[in-house]
């Protein structure tokens, strides 16, 4: 077969591409002679798609070229003259681009060229063979067959929308009107680095609060881009901060807000969501207390039972930190295993222990940064004021912890 | 990314300049004085698995730092770029996004470039990027030259490096006590400072400013630490907030960080201070104007033997700081009286607009990558510093 593009029908949603393309290449090759050992006939360019590495081979240059290809160095300079493989750009786009980068492997009279990366989905590439890049002396420029150029194309991929935003962390419908982040859950990997582009905060006449999200080079994401932070600006939320007083806070105590996420946010396939989301809520009077675990009220399960400890806040926390800060410690001072879930609007926190409880006393251990929806934490607000503020304005926040008796029956 | 001490290395290239014209010229690159030859630095021939391509910096001899942040972890790696360039003359490398993303064998839009530094000896671009989208997204580094903008992919599957886990960041395989983690760390910003790597970055979940410093060649995670930094607001409000970008400088005699905050202000600190477990509180001394990140930050000397700070901006100018002025300024106090006003010490805004990288470059010039506001096209372009 002179020309070889195959690849597993599943990428092949774009049929009429394909069929053309091969079309092109059939005809491009069809007066191509197969003697591989004559110095005379055009060489031939395959493309295989479907092994790894994928390759573009040039094939049949000859005798004589076997024998300069024999003694080329892999990286000689000769190699992307003799053989290179061009994206294709658009008719307006003319300015020059450097050859797809690649290996050469010469082997008898055969070239072959495999892309340091795979060929892309939805790119169109350009074989360009010049053989007189082999030629030397007098004979340079005269030597065989002219310049040989050969098309080929990936057929674009499009995949279904399916993916969803399942959640909006805090879920409460009523916030703090110094909310510091939003957590957005989805049912699939995103493609990261648009979603200011796609999340909008609405007020209550229906237009859009400019600019109320930190703009970060790096999105903050976990690590199966199933959860995207979103931090209101800083600049806006503080006290005192310029940024405060020039474009007010994004949110107003008394007010009602909408976070829309349009449909236009696309999944890690490139396929957009399968539906836009929208969470209402209302903000209230602005937070500026730490939360305090002193305060919070504790439902004490029986000894000899599995019953969950169950913790009221008082207030919802951070949802993806109350999940990971708080810990119970077993008489012992061991870590106790079990389950933990939040409930209410992640203003409680239940514990149920794998074994029984035993009667004596457990401790719940609280990370010093646990934060509440407005970022202050258990040591220090978010933003002290030190001419008011004196606990813990001068304590580091990570290594600290807080502790709360467990009395178990 | 900002390169630090390197003045030193400016002025060196100014008291020889017959030498190194000559190494240009084919001399051996070890008649370079200043040039360590990776000393006993820890390397080893092998892969680099980068699970993402983060920020980056350029020792002075050449050695690159790279954060990986989705794999927690921080390369040092010898790029083995022998080519020597003492040229004093500047760079223009026009749509170097199409031709890297031609290189890599697709299309522009499949191409995020996260940093470019420039290498202190051949004067070659260096590119972290990330190559198709989506969970086809393949991270690599890219070098393109100077003087013919060749494309290369460094060969991370065999080249000599280092690596070191970023202190305290979250791991990939990291639990909870309950499950998988969540957790993840950006770096913001990286540099060598006095065989020290500071690293400033935040996280996904927390709200914390910390620097985390470990020294290099590395040497283990016990001899790492984790600082806590706070900085003030009118001298009133004391917040935590992550660092986008700083620079390592002798402010008034003394070892400082200047660092530029997601929220605008200019925060001075005095390296002396920066102890693990010690509270660190930092002085607000400029405030450049809302709405803007000052996300690169560099400094040099011009001409005239005066250094200064240069800060690449989201929503500014370039813009020049004077670290004497810097030095001596008091804690802003007061606020602004209307939107946009910048405060505290002042600046000079450079005309040079969509800076998104901001690096030194040789003898007289700084370079860039710039997206040209007239033709939309994502240039590298120097800046002499002889007006700067």
């Amino acid at each position: 077969m002179a020309v070889a593009i195959s690849k597993g029908s599943e990428s092949f949603e774009n049929q009429t591409t394909l069929t053309s393309l091969i079309c092109v290449c059939a005809a491009l090759l069809a007066g191509c002679s197969v003697a591989s050992g004559d110095d005379r006939a055009a060489p031939r360019i395959a493309v295989e798609l479907t092994r790894a590495p994928q390759a573009v081979e040039v094939r049949g240059l000859g005798r004589t070229a076997a024998h300069r290809l024999e003694r080329l160095a892999p990286d000689d300079s000769a190699w992307p003259r003799l053989v290179a493989v061009y994206v294709e750009r658009s008719a307006v786009d003319t300015a020059s681009t450097p050859p797809v980068i690649g290996r050469y492997v010469a082997s008898g009279d055969r070239v072959r060229f495999e892309p340091r990366f795979p060929f892309a989905a939805g790119v169109s590439y350009r074989v360009e063979v010049d053989t007189t890049a082999l030629a030397r002396g007098p004979d340079a420029g005269a030597s065989r067959a002219p310049r040989i150029t050969h098309r080929f194309a990936i057929p674009a991929v499009t995949h279904e929308r399916t993916a969803r935003v399942t959640g909006v962390y805090p879920s409460a419908d009523r916030v703090p009107s110094n909310l510091l982040r939003w957590y957005v859950e989805t049912s699939a990997p995103m493609e990261p680095g648009t979603a200011l582009q796609h999340v909008h905060l609405m007020d209550e006449a229906g237009r859009e609060v400019p600019g109320a999200f930190l703009a970060l080079d790096q999105e903050l994401w976990d690590p199966e881009r199933r959860r995207l932070t979103l931090l209101f600006d800083p600049g806006r939320v503080k006290r005192g901060v310029r940024t405060n007083v020039e474009s007010g806070a994004p949110l107003v105590a008394g007010r009602r807000y909408r976070l829309v996420i349009d449909d236009g946010w696309t999944d890690g396939t490139g396929a957009p969501l399968a539906s836009a989301f929208e969470h209402a809520f209302e903000a209230v009077e602005a937070d500026r207390r730490s939360p305090d675990p002193d305060q919070w009220r504790l439902t004490t399960p029986a000894g000899g039972t599995r019953a969950p400890l169950q913790v009221s806040f008082g207030e919802p926390l951070d949802h993806a930190l109350a999940t990971r800060m708080l810990v119970v410690l077993d008489p012992d001072g061991e870590r106790v295993s079990g389950s933990v879930a939040l409930a209410e609007g992640d203003s409680a926190w239940t514990f149920t222990p794998k074994l029984p409880w035993l009667a004596g006393d457990y401790t719940l251990r609280v990370g010093g940064a646990l934060e509440d929806l407005a970022g202050n934490n258990v040591v220090r607000v978010f933003d002290v004021d030190r001419r008011i503020d004196s606990v813990g304005v001068d304590r580091d926040v990570a290594g600290a912890t807080r502790t709360v008796r467990v009395r178990v029956r | 990314m900002a390169l630090l001490n390197r003045h030193a290395r400016i002025a060196l290239g100014v008291a020889g300049t017959t030498a190194l014209l000559a190494t240009k010229d084919g001399a051996t690159a070890a008649d370079l004085s200043d040039r360590t030859p990776f000393p006993a630095n820890g390397m080893h021939l092998g892969a680099v698995q980068l699970q993402s391509a983060g920020v980056m910096y350029f020792s002075r001899d050449g050695t690159l730092f790279v954060a990986d942040p989705r794999g927690a972890a921080i390369y040092a790696i010898d790029v083995a770029d022998t080519y020597r360039d003492t040229s004093r003359t500047g760079v223009q490398i026009t749509d170097v996004d199409g031709k890297i993303a031609a290189a890599l064998g697709t299309t522009r839009d499949q191409i995020r470039i996260v940093d470019m530094v420039a290498h202190p000896l051949s004067q070659s671009l260096y590119f972290s990027l990330t190559r198709g989208k989506g969970n086809d997204a393949v991270p690599a580094l890219v070098r393109v030259t100077k003087a013919d903008e060749k494309v290369t992919v460094l060969p991370l599957e065999n080249i000599r490096n280092a690596r070191a886990d970023i202190p305290d960041a979250p791991t990939p395989d990291a639990k909870t006590p309950w499950g998988d983690s969540k957790r993840t760390f950006s770096v913001t910003h990286l540099a060598l400072v006095d065989g020290e790597l500071y690293i400033a970055g935040l996280g996904n979940e927390e709200f914390a400013s910390t620097l985390r410093r470990m020294p290099y060649p590395f040497v283990g995670k016990e001899a790492s630490t984790t600082v806590e930094m706070y900085h003030t607001s009118h001298d009133r409000y004391e917040t935590a907030s992550p660092i986008e970008s700083f620079v390592a400088i002798d402010l008034g005699g003394k070892p400082s960080l200047v660092a530029g905050y997601g929220c605008s202000p200019i925060v001075t600190l005095t390296r002396a201070d920066l102890a693990a477990g010690k509270h660190v509180r930092g002085k607000t001394v400029a405030e450049l104007g809302g709405g803007n990140r000052p996300f690169d930050m560099i400094r040099y000397t011009n001409a005239k033997g005066k250094e200064y700070i240069l800060v690449g901006n989201s929503n500014r100018t370039l813009t020049r700081l004077d670290p004497e002025q810097l030095a001596a300024a008091k804690a802003m106090t007061s606020s602004v009286k209307q939107a946009w006003e910048p405060a505290g010490v002042g600046y000079l805004p450079v005309a040079v607009v969509g800076v998104l990288q901001l690096d030194n470059y040789n003898a007289d010039n700084i370079v860039m990558l710039k997206r040209d506001i007239e033709t939309g096209s994502l240039d590298v372009v120097s800046q002499t510093m002889r007006w700067l």
